[in-house]
């Protein structure tokens, strides 16, 4: 198979592929990730399958070098995600989160790994039809605008007993079997393009529990303290972190959301874009 | 621990302080700690510039808050409360 390549675009930004040996994988690309059509330049980004061998490089620079076609899938999306992240760092901050919207009004949602991000959000879009923007990282750039990392949503198998509804999804199901997270392209949740949502509300996320949701509105000072632990690139830029933060804290109601099965955490955020939330 | 009147006390210059509506944040690099005060809080750290004493930022205080403001021992307890609160976390300068 000759070489072939393709465009990616992520969070505005393009990565020129050149994937060779297994056409399926140029077509993986195509479906998981917005293409552009320009085909001029080099494509520092190079994806080869031999059977039982992938190799991914940069540059020409080995990154990876993977046994299984499952395998070198994940190594290119998190190679993409990190390069991604790597070139917004030093203009903007990236913040561990999800972000929907219903209509112009988004909700951010953040915490610690193993709350309930990416299933909260999946939740959202497949049984009260929100857009699911972005999943794991929203770029916060300058002037407060939130923008998503256009990454694929990475769902583990567990999620099919909280969320039987993912099953539905049409992707092939064979990185679950494979022992791999489904890479499910973010256009898979969104039923139209919409309005860029602004941030309505931004929740942090404590455990989910059988018990009753415990909702709790932060102040300005609380929100910011908390926000900080969740901005990847807080280091660099200390100072101007704080301050868009505050700015994002004072735009957005913020809420600490602990416990509630997910039924009720979905009714909450319901309740935060309302203006029902106290 | 009251604060003595004759105390100025004065923040550690590489902590960085951001101002929100209902208070403000203070950040130390030194131990990635983030600390929130509150409002009267957020006035005693601005007040900690070496230049003030306790009295004084309770001169200060009192006339910001207006004729609304608490009675003078209440705002007293409050600044100790504060200041208490900044040595112990080791954000004042060493006098």
């Amino acid at each position: 198979m000759p070489p072939i390549r393709v465009n990616v675009v992520l969070a505005e930004l393009t990565f020129p592929i050149r994937v060779e040996g297994d056409s399926s994988l140029a077509a993986w690309v195509r479906e998981t990730y917005p293409i552009s059509r320009d085909g001029r330049g080099a494509a520092p980004v190079h994806v080869s399958w031999n059977p039982g061998r992938g190799i991914l490089r940069h540059d020409g620079r080995l990154i990876k070098r993977a046994r299984s076609r499952e395998e070198l899938l994940q190594f290119v999306e998190w190679h993409l995600a990190g390069e991604a992240i790597r070139r917004w760092r030093p203009r903007a901050f990236l913040l561990h989160g999800a972000w929907i919207a219903r209509g112009r009004d988004g909700v951010l949602l953040a915490g610690a790994h193993g709350f309930g991000k990416t299933t909260l959000a999946v939740a959202m879009a497949l049984r009260h039809r929100w857009r699911l923007l972005g999943d794991d990282v929203v770029i916060v750039k300058p002037g407060g605008t939130v923008r998503p990392l256009d990454r694929p949503v990475r769902l583990k198998p567990g999620i099919a007993s909280a969320l039987p509804e993912v099953r539905r999804l049409p992707v092939g199901f064979g990185p679950w079997k494979a022992g791999w997270p489904l890479l499910v392209p973010l256009r898979a949740f969104r039923r139209s393009s919409g309005p860029a949502p602004r941030p309505r509300a931004i929740v942090i996320l404590g455990p989910s529990g059988p018990s009753e949701p415990i909702v709790r509105r932060l102040g300005e000072g609380e929100a910011v303290a908390r926000l900080a632990r969740f901005v990847m690139n807080f280091r660099d830029r200390p100072a101007e972190a704080l301050e868009r933060l505050a700015s994002l804290a004072r735009r957005a109601s913020v809420f600490h959301l602990e416990g509630g099965s997910l039924a009720r955490r979905c009714a909450a955020v319901e309740t935060f874009v309302s203006g029902r939330a106290s | 621990m009251a604060v003595s009147e004759g105390n100025r006390p004065r923040g550690r210059e590489d902590l960085l302080y951001q101002e929100v509506t209902d208070g403000g944040v203070l950040f130390d690099p030194d131990g990635e700690k983030v600390y929130v005060l509150n409002a009267s809080a957020a006035f005693v750290w601005n007040c900690c510039d070496g230049a003030h004493s306790s009295e004084e930022m309770l001169d200060e205080l009192a006339a910001s808050l207006g004729p609304g403001a608490p009675d003078r021992t209440t705002l007293r307890a409050d600044i100790d409360k504060a200041i208490e609160h900044f040595r112990r976390n080791g954000l004042l300068a060493d006098a």
